[in-house]
């Protein structure tokens, strides 16, 4: 069976060397980027199977930006992106006041930072069941 | 600290001298009935109804202009209150002398009575308006003398000029001397309450000034806070997850003892991010200037609340109950702030009461507001505590006792959201009984917040 690659897009290093241990762990292939173009890039090139994305990295939304982006592409539609948030995140802008309605966001499932280890498995595993 | 805005005062004012009047008119009816038939002074008894009926409709026509000025744009109301002020001042004077005159003219001291519309002028309308009030008091005082002295109008003895020996009206050096030291104590009176007046004023400007220093340093350190906290909650978060992967073994075998030590500072890890998660959502919700307004079912929230909360006080074998009244149902308000306040109170009142305890809450319809009431049956909290219980950090010293990492945060917040959507928060409790939590909140918030809002913009335009 084909190993199941999962991009991680962070701009903090050590979230991503948590990550991957953790995902890893679990026999995932794990591929990193540290910013919005990069993980756009690695995305076309590697086709990963999920997508996980800090919500704020250089600017406020580039993690929506990214998801927006990543949906556009035909092969994306439908693979799942999960979100790490600081649900009363950065500067002071609430979350839903910020992004209006987040039902309406092309997200599958959000994770508030600080990332519980078996909580990110069980998402994980959660998204990719249904996907399959 | 809150200032009355300057229309307000006025509104305040007018209705003040309207109720003022109603009491005046009773008493003078009396007065005048109790003269004739009791004590059987020759007095024109129907001249007196006379006035008091004229004085009901002097409060009749106030009190439409008082309400239309109210329904006015916001811009012109505190120009048309004044006008509404001006007018009761004239018109009372005006009665007054007819009451004069009627009771004895210039004999009689009653006169004197003018100062207080002078005082009363002073205090609430403009410097300007209240001498030519004063002006016109005097104006019909020395018109009344000289028309009784010059015998154009009759003079009427009675009251105490009845067993006067002799006249004083028609006593030229009296009347001039007389009126003419009322006449120079009237504007001395009128000049120092004015000045009075103006320094409370000034003082009053000097305070609001403060005040609003303090808010926008209020809002300097709350930003401050907020970036500080942000920036230990980065680190913390990459604490805890790196923590977690050593606690869940996912970097491979740790002994028993460095297990347990590396559990303990994750554990301080989780509280202490429990403890900036909650003063990150004060700050911003202190600093958030757009508030959440919307329609939404009170009922379903607080059963929501109950429901989620009910699992925490089956855990303590606490007998949760929730009791709302029929007529509850939507509201204007906040949602998420107010589901913040209940989801506090009860969380708090299950936290705090021993096993086997019981927690009420109730949701109460009271006219234009509700009431939201959590009691329960726990530790209750110290007399002295009380006053400072809804201070940031601040926790009663017997909940420090029970629960050692408590954050002294959530009752602040309680308290800031009822204020802010026009409510308030109250506290009852004896120690080792119970404590009971009130919030008043209104139903319909937005519409208040409006009007207030377009107030206090023209008041600093």
């Amino acid at each position: 069976m084909k190993q199941i690659k999962i991009l991680l897009v962070d701009d903090d290093q050590d979230i991503i060397k948590a990550v991957q241990v953790i995902l890893e762990n679990q026999q995932y292939q794990v591929i990193s980027a540290n910013n919005k173009a990069d993980g756009l890039k690695k995305a076309i090139d590697e086709k990963p199977d999920l997508f996980i994305f800090d919500v704020m990295m250089d600017a406020m939304s580039d993690g929506f930006d990214l998801s927006r982006e990543i949906r556009q592409i035909e092969e994306f539609k439908t693979t799942p992106i999960i979100l790490f948030t600081g649900i009363d995140d950065k500067t002071g802008v609430n979350f839903k006041s910020a992004f209006g309605n987040t039902e309406m966001l092309p997200v599958d499932a959000y994770i508030e930072k600080p990332v519980a280890p078996h909580k990110l498995i069980q998402e994980v595993e959660k998204l990719l069941a249904k996907k399959a | 600290m809150d200032f009355l805005p300057k229309n307000i005062r006025y509104i305040d004012g007018a209705y003040w001298l309207v109720k003022f009047r109603w009491f005046f008119i009773v008493c003078l009816v009396a007065a005048a009935f109790c003269a004739r038939n009791i004590f059987q002074i020759a007095i024109e008894e129907i001249s007196f109804y006379v006035i008091a009926i004229a004085l009901v409709f002097e409060n009749l026509i106030s009190l439409f202009f008082l309400r239309r000025a109210r329904n006015n744009d916001v811009k012109n109301i505190t120009r048309l209150v004044t006008r509404v002020i001006n007018f009761q001042i004239s018109t009372d004077l005006l009665f007054l002398f007819i009451i004069i005159h009627y009771s004895g003219g210039i004999e009689n001291p009653i006169y004197i009575f003018c100062v207080f519309h002078m005082v009363i002028s002073s205090i609430l309308i403009t410097r300007i308006d209240s001498i030519m009030q004063t002006a016109l008091a005097l104006s019909l005082l020395w018109l009344l003398a000289y028309l009784e002295y010059a015998h154009i109008i009759p003079h009427y003895n009675m009251w105490l000029s009845g067993q006067l020996k002799r006249h004083l009206y028609d006593d030229l050096p009296y009347v001039v001397q007389s009126l003419t030291i009322f006449t120079l104590a009237s504007f001395m009176l009128v000049y120092m309450a004015n000045h009075i007046v103006g320094l409370l004023r000034k003082q009053e400007r000097a305070y609001r000034k403060a005040n609003a220093m303090l808010e926008q340093h209020d809002k300097i350190k709350d930003e401050y806070i907020l970036r500080v906290t942000h920036n230990i909650k980065g680190h913390l978060t990459i604490i805890q997850t790196n923590l977690a992967l050593i606690t869940e073994k996912m970097l491979g075998y740790v002994n028993p003892k460095q297990l347990e030590f590396i559990e303990g500072a994750f554990n301080r890890t989780i509280k202490l991010t429990s403890f900036v998660n909650e003063l990150l959502k004060l700050t911003q919700t202190r600093l958030n200037d757009e508030m959440d307004i919307e329609t939404f079912s009170l009922k379903e929230l607080a059963l929501n609340v109950y429901e989620s909360s009910k699992k925490t006080a089956d855990l303590k074998n606490i007998s949760l109950n929730c009791h709302i009244d029929d007529s509850i149902d939507i509201i204007t308000s906040g949602q998420t702030p107010v589901e913040e306040v209940i989801l506090n109170l009860v969380e708090n009142a299950i936290k705090y009461t021993p096993e086997n305890g019981k927690v009420e809450m109730f949701v109460r319809d009271k006219k234009e507001n509700v009431i939201i009431e959590v009691t329960d049956s726990g530790i209750g909290i110290p007399a002295a505590d009380l006053p400072k219980l809804f201070t940031e950090f601040f926790r009663a010293s017997n909940a420090k006792k029970i629960i050692k990492d408590g954050n002294g945060l959530g009752l602040a917040m309680v308290k800031y959201i009822a204020q802010r959507y026009g409510g308030d928060v109250t506290v009852m409790s004896k120690e080792g009984i119970g404590s009971t939590f009130t919030v008043t909140l209104p139903k319909n918030f937005s519409a208040r917040k409006i009007s207030r809002k377009a107030i206090d913009q023209v008041l600093k335009g």
